[in-house]
């Protein structure tokens, strides 16, 4: 009885040689969805017009954050022009990030090659493009779409 | 659905404003059973509450560009909807794809922004307006 007591005692006193036999495994394991954002910061952007009369033209500011592959395209410029309105030529550029000036066909950036955050700057304007070299009065509106895919 | 939370988290602490964002963890669909479900986590982190519209399209002049939306034998619930910044939404695509080969696609979730009239004072001038739309491209299996 003695003995056994004895062993016990041990036991509940040094305890960590007699359970250093347990172990546990751990294992920690994640997954991120790819995603991509393209953001206008700033809404509706307002074109003023130069002191010439040949250009209407205004700034904004985009953002682009993607966690993989990705790519940004414009989509082809719908621009309103007033009733009757001499040629003219929009252009929408979202700096060092991709520019489009066509009525008809979409331009695309280049590929990101990975993970990306850009904040830059939207430049908006439309310039003349007749032999007057005037924008004919009135109001003007460009719209276009910028869509951001993950790849 | 809990990795999707996070990810929202994550990316709507990460610094950026005003972005919509459409959330896929999965990549690759079989189309066997003849009937594709996709379903995605749609939202966004602007000030107030938005609209915003889904939709699926097919790729475009590369496997890289979203093409043209798609709408015959596809149903998306919801399509539209206004949600509050922060919150997500689950949105489930199903469409009836009749492929012979490995196919992309693309959903994607699009914010037009609302015409605003500005005052020029009387002054002639212009405007830009320009929606943004974040795509995830994804493939089915014939």
């Amino acid at each position: 009885m003695k003995v056994l007591k004895t062993a016990l005692a041990i036991a509940l006193i040094a305890p960590t040689p007699l359970f250093a036999a347990t172990s546990a495994d751990i294992q920690a394991t994640g997954k991120v969805a790819t995603f991509c954002n393209i953001s206008n910061q700033g809404g509706p952007i307002a074109m003023t017009p130069t002191a010439e009369g040949d250009q209407l033209s205004g700034t904004g500011s985009y953002n682009y954050v993607a966690n993989g592959n990705s790519k940004v395209e414009l989509s082809a410029l719908q621009l309103t022009a007033p009733n009757g309105a001499a040629a003219s030529i929009p252009k929408i550029e979202l700096i060092q990030l991709v520019a489009n000036n066509s009525s008809s066909a979409a331009a695309s950036s280049p590929e990101s090659q990975g993970v990306i955050r850009q904040d830059g700057t939207i430049a908006t304007s439309i310039l003349q493009n007749n032999s007057a070299r005037l924008l004919t009065a009135g109001d003007y509106a460009i719209q276009a779409t910028a869509t951001c895919t993950s790849l | 659905m809990g990795r999707t939370i996070l990810l929202l988290i994550a990316v709507l602490w990460s610094g950026h404003s005003y972005a919509q964002t459409a959330f896929l963890d999965k990549r690759e669909f079989s189309a066997k059973s003849g009937l594709v479900r996709v379903k995605l986590g749609v939202a966004h982190s602007r000030q107030g509450a938005v609209e915003l519209t889904v939709r699926l399209k097919a790729a475009g002049k590369d496997d890289q560009r979203p093409g043209p939306i798609l709408t015959e034998s596809v149903n998306i619930v919801p399509r539209e909807f206004k949600i509050p910044p922060n919150r997500l939404r689950k949105v489930l695509i199903s469409f009836e794809p009749k492929i012979t080969t490995r196919m992309p696609y693309f959903a994607c979730v699009v914010y037009q922004p609302s015409v605003e009239r500005m005052d020029r004072d009387g002054r002639a001038g212009g405007s830009m307006l320009l929606a943004t739309e974040s795509c995830s491209r994804f493939w089915v299996m014939p």
